[in-house]
């Protein structure tokens, strides 16, 4: 249900939205089958992967 | 009720006062500027109990218009050409946010080369903003059709912007006799804006504005294309309900037909050209001919129904554009003519761009034209050579 002008009348809300789209799957570092492809490093915040 | 001798901008700012507006921004533009000029005179003069804000720009003008409609504020700007292409990304704002602002546009060519004579080219490239669009024939509809705009805007089943348009030079600085309805009536007829979907309000916060997931931006854009589409009830129902209370009516307010009985051959057309039209009809039934026009008075939202009626015994339909949808070689008029009238001659008409006079003789050209042509075509009127 959208209200006229997609106004919000109630503060808070969007917990009752599921706004998890984004990051659903992640990369899970290997070391052992590590081929240095960067996924990890793209997905992963600064600076969580580093190469060595 | 009275009758002054006034010029087009100056009934708009008439009209302004009349709606009672509470808030005005407005930046200068040939040939708008007089119409807030005049506004900010009727404020000085206390006339008029309004804000005036004086912006720094159009962009900055409509963007303050929407935050004080936002708090409940009738609001009104007014722009040309220019102008308004520079008002364009805010535009869709003020109809997303489903404000009931009322802009006057004054039309005028857009650069290059610059010009600051009429033509359609500024309004129609906002043709698909959301606004309804009005478009008027002479100084008497202008007052009007504003007066009606804010009714229609503020309609809980419509809550949109209406942009009502007017011919530069040719309406804004030309004198004709006006009604000036009185000032009671209108207030009573219009009544107090009270925003029926919401309102800034310190007490009682509000997003306004939120970020729209795809989960949720489709069914918002379906909601204000159903709104727009409704309105077409509410604009036959106002200009109704006008005629009643000051005695004046556009045809059912959306189009108006003129001589259609008998025509043959009809002509569509937009703004102040009508009364051109209408005066050569005029002349040639006194000759025994008859020729019909459609004056399109309501160009968004479109009035496919009401306009394929009105076009159902034509066998010459000639639609006269003043704009041009470059790359297609038609007038945006023309174009949604063809796309709602099927198996029947339409030839479109490029006319009086950038202030080039339509004259009788040309609108007879265009007749001639119509009924001899065999197929649909686009010809421009009164082209010199080059």
């Amino acid at each position: 249900m959208v209200t006229i002008g997609a106004v919000i009348f109630e503060p808070g809300n969007a917990v009752k939205n599921k706004t998890g789209g984004w990051r659903t799957f992640r990369p899970i570092l290997d070391i052992e089958k590590c081929i240095k492809c960067e996924i990890c490093y793209i997905f992963c915040p600064e600076p969580a992967i580093y190469e060595d | 009720m009275k009758t002054i001798i006034t010029r087009g901008t100056y009934a708009a700012a008439e009209a302004v006062r009349l709606a009672d507006v509470d808030v005005v921004a407005a930046y200068p533009i040939t040939p708008q500027t007089e119409c807030v000029e005049k506004i900010a005179e009727f404020i000085a003069n206390g006339e008029l109990n309004a804000e005036y804000i004086k912006a720094e720009s159009e962009h900055s003008a409509i963007s303050a218009i929407i935050g004080s409609s936002a708090t409940g504020a009738r609001s009104f700007t007014a722009t040309s050409s220019q102008g308004l292409a520079l008002m364009h990304e805010i535009l869709y704002i003020a109809s997303g946010l489903r404000l009931p602002i009322v802009l006057v546009n004054v039309n005028r060519a857009l650069s290059a080369p610059i010009n600051i004579w009429c033509d359609h080219q500024d309004s129609i490239s906002e043709r698909d903003t959301g606004f309804i669009q009005l478009y008027v024939e002479d100084n008497q509809e202008i007052l009007d059709t504003i007066i009606q705009a804010f009714k229609i805007a503020e309609d809980k089943d419509v809550l949109l912007p209406v942009m009502v348009n007017l011919d530069g030079f040719i309406l804004s600085h030309t004198y004709e006799p006006v009604v000036l309805p009185d000032e009671e009536d209108v207030k009573e007829y219009l009544g107090v804006y009270e925003p029926p979907h919401y309102s800034l309000n310190p007490d009682k916060p509000v997003t306004v504005g939120p970020v729209g997931v795809p989960k949720y931006y489709m069914e918002i854009r379906k909601q204000l294309n159903d709104a727009i589409n409704n309105s077409v009830k509410i604009i036959k129902k106002v200009n109704k309900e006008y005629k009643k209370l000051f005695g004046r009516e556009y045809g059912d307010g959306l189009i108006e037909c003129y001589n259609l009985d008998n025509a043959d051959t009809v002509l569509v057309a937009m703004g102040s050209v009508c009364g051109t039209v209408k005066h050569v009809i005029n002349n040639l039934k006194k000759e025994g001919k008859d020729v019909g026009l459609v004056k399109v008075r309501c160009y968004r939202p479109f009035p496919k129904k009401e306009i394929k009626k009105a076009l159902k015994d034509a066998e010459n339909i000639a639609v006269l554009d003043k704009n041009v949808c470059f790359g297609f070689d038609m007038g945006s008029l023309g174009l949604d003519i063809n796309a709602t009238i099927k198996d029947k001659k339409i030839c479109n008409y490029i006319v009086g761009l950038g202030g080039r006079d339509i004259k009788i003789e040309h609108i007879k050209e265009i007749i001639n034209h119509v009924e001899k042509s065999k197929e649909n075509t686009t010809k421009w009127i009164g082209l010199n050579k080059y």
